[in-house]
């Protein structure tokens, strides 16, 4: 692979990461990094194209091995997703919205209070 | 190297799919459902690579598809499924301890890699480009793999953790970084000679990530399994290099992205932040064993 268009990509992989894909406000971090986490999991199909393309019996044990490996941290890896996302305190969306609405309601009645009072 | 041609026809779909769910899960309250989007990119990439061989399209793939197949079903099996009770609550120790098996697990798979890599690629002696992905993805692999395996070790009970060493040791550490550059370097430039040296590199990074694993402190474990996972990262773009796939260059520099955000910002996590971070996650397996407290019960 030409090396220029490799740096390239990577560079706008890169950039697209840390401009806005991958942004979110402090709490939501490590949310963040468990998704990258998740992401690494494509480490397993690096393994299997390995495992497909082998020449020898080595190569094929090695590969053999790094399938399983790959296969257990990237299913462990979105296990903990699953239980940060789980444990997201605005578990049903639609309650999310409500309290939107709430808060909009609220800031509408004293907008209108404010403007009584005046 | 057909394979990259075959990993990135599938994977043009697996990077929308992968793109649009980053957006939808870095936004807070939208649907949890889109976690299953990221597994599922995964599995479409695979069924592209593994499909042709299974279905017979390519002669001599056939069964290599199949143990692929297998390999991969017992390594799901093997994950700890049993810690995925969602109504448990869980603490940084449980995070931790995830974020090591994490570790180890693709350590090993990018040290294979890169032994793989230096194997195939020995026989010529102008893939300099090749041998250095090599040697990187094996250091990368064992440094990953042996600070999981340390972390990991640790957080049981089994191990200590050391004292953080004085000037003269991290001196001494810093020393044998170097020595283990220079190894590299001559294993890159000279593959004739080339076995010795990496013997000894490898033994060399196994010593230095053990030391600098034990003598890290217990609270910034998380930190520095960030930065792995930024490792891990950077290990996938040589790996996508060496296999000339544009997709995974993609998921290498998006998984040093994330790393690095979290580094700098030091995020809170859901599943622990309802108490403060730090007190009493404390207990590391050294606190505990001085109360003449098993650590595997403390944890729990």
């Amino acid at each position: 692979m030409d090396p220029t268009i490799a740096a390239y990509v990577v560079l706008l992989a890169l950039a697209l990461g840390l401009t806005g894909a991958l942004r979110a406000e402090r709490e939501h971090c490590g949310r963040g990094l468990l998704i990258v986490t998740t992401l690494a999991g494509f480490l397993v199909v690096a393994a299997v194209s390995a495992l497909l393309t082998s020449q020898s019996a080595l190569e094929l044990v090695l590969s053999t091995v790094a399938v399983f490996f790959a296969a257990q941290a990237a299913a462990t890896a979105f296990l903990l997703l699953r239980q940060e996302v789980h444990a997201e305190p605005a578990d049903e969306p639609d309650e999310q919205d409500l309290l939107d609405e709430a808060d909009r309601e609220r800031q509408f009645a004293h907008e209108r209070t404010g403007k009584e009072g005046a | 190297m057909g394979i990259g041609l075959m990993i990135d026809n599938a994977g043009w779909f697996a990077l929308g799919l992968v793109l649009i769910t980053l957006s939808a899960l870095t936004h807070p309250g939208r649907r949890r459902v889109w976690m299953w989007a990221l597994p599922l990119a995964i599995l479409i990439v695979l069924a592209g690579a593994l499909f042709p061989g299974a279905a017979g399209d390519l002669p001599g793939m056939g069964w290599k598809a199949w143990l692929a197949i297998a390999a991969l079903a017992f390594g799901v099996a093997a994950a700890p499924w049993y810690r995925a009770s969602r109504d448990q609550d869980t603490r940084l120790i449980d995070l931790v301890r995830g974020a090591a098996i994490v570790l180890i697990g693709s350590g090993i798979t990018i040290t294979l890699l890169g032994v793989i890599g230096w194997e195939q690629t020995t026989r010529y002696v102008g893939a300099w480009d090749l041998r250095l992905a090599a040697v990187l993805g094996i250091f990368i692999g064992v440094w990953t793999g042996i600070t999981g395996l340390i972390h990991w070790l640790r957080l049981k009970g089994t191990l200590r953790a050391g004292n953080r060493g004085s000037r003269n040791q991290r001196l001494a550490q810093w020393a044998v970084l170097v020595i283990i550059g220079v190894l590299g370097a001559i294993a890159v430039a000279y593959p004739a000679v080339a076995v010795a040296p990496l013997v000894l590199l490898i033994v060399l990074a196994i010593e230095w990530a053990a030391l600098a694993a034990l003598s890290q402190p217990h609270e910034d474990l998380l930190r520095i399994q960030a930065r792995h996972v930024g490792l891990v990262g950077v290990a996938i773009v040589t790996l996508g290099y060496v296999q000339s796939s544009l997709l995974l260059l993609v998921i290498g520099g998006l998984v040093v992205a994330g790393s690095i955000h979290f580094i700098k910002r030091q995020g809170a996590f859901c599943q622990i932040s309802r108490r403060t971070f730090y007190d009493d996650e404390t207990a590391d397996a050294t606190a505990d064993r001085d109360e003449g407290e098993p650590a595997a019960h403390a944890d729990r």
